[in-house]
């Protein structure tokens, strides 16, 4: 098992992780915050 | 003499040429009152990822009346636009250097630092992000207590 752990550790590993939780992240933010992308953030549609 | 006269030829030359096409008086007009654009617009699907840009290109950009394209005029209002997404593209690419520069430092004071750049030490890596977090106050730390450059003596200088 802890041999797991450290593999779980490895560089490549956490970019791999890293890179899905921040594509998850944005993917998200467009459900909460529709539009936000197009500009619209900041002066709100009518 | 020449050669330093002549960018500054080009730059007249350019200024009165190329300047006054985009001078925006006249010749662009709000996207949704632009028939070239809407005409663009109509054969575009009726979804989402169209739809939303299309309602804030035709109420907020400006397009050019003929073409139907949005052009931008440079601008106050448009510039802290712009100076918004700079300072996030600049932090964020700031927070990625300074933490990875964090972290090197950190695991160079350990015996396994070799093994620490393969395998992430977790607990030092997440230190080293949040340092990360602060890296615009911590960089102008650094340089005023020098640890953010290297010596004059250090630099090496090939013989002249």
């Amino acid at each position: 098992m802890q041999y797991f752990i450290k593999y779980l550790t490895s560089a490549p590993i956490l970019a791999t992780i890293t890179l899905v939780v921040v594509a998850a992240f944005f993917i998200e933010l467009n459900y909460l915050f529709p539009g936000l992308q197009y500009g619209t953030y900041f002066h709100s549609l009518p | 003499m020449m050669k330093k006269l002549l960018p500054f030829i080009l730059a007249i030359v350019l200024w009165f040429t190329i300047a006054p096409s985009a001078n925006a008086d006249g010749i662009l007009v709000k996207c949704k009152n632009s028939p070239a654009y809407q005409e663009r617009v109509a054969s575009y699907p009726n979804n989402y990822y169209f739809n939303e840009p299309d309602r804030a290109y035709g109420e907020y950009l400006t397009c050019g009346e003929e073409d139907g394209l949005p052009h931008l005029v440079i601008n106050f209002q448009n510039g802290i636009d712009i100076a918004i997404a700079f300072g996030l593209f600049f932090y964020i690419a700031g927070f990625i250097g300074w933490s990875g520069r964090a972290y090197l430092q950190a695991i160079s004071q350990q015996k396994s630092q070799e093994e620490s750049e393969i395998f992430i030490n977790l607990p030092m890596a997440i230190q080293a992000l949040t340092k990360g977090l602060l890296w615009p106050l911590l960089s102008v730390k650094e340089l005023l207590s020098g640890e953010l450059t290297a010596d004059k003596s250090e630099i090496s200088v090939s013989p002249r």
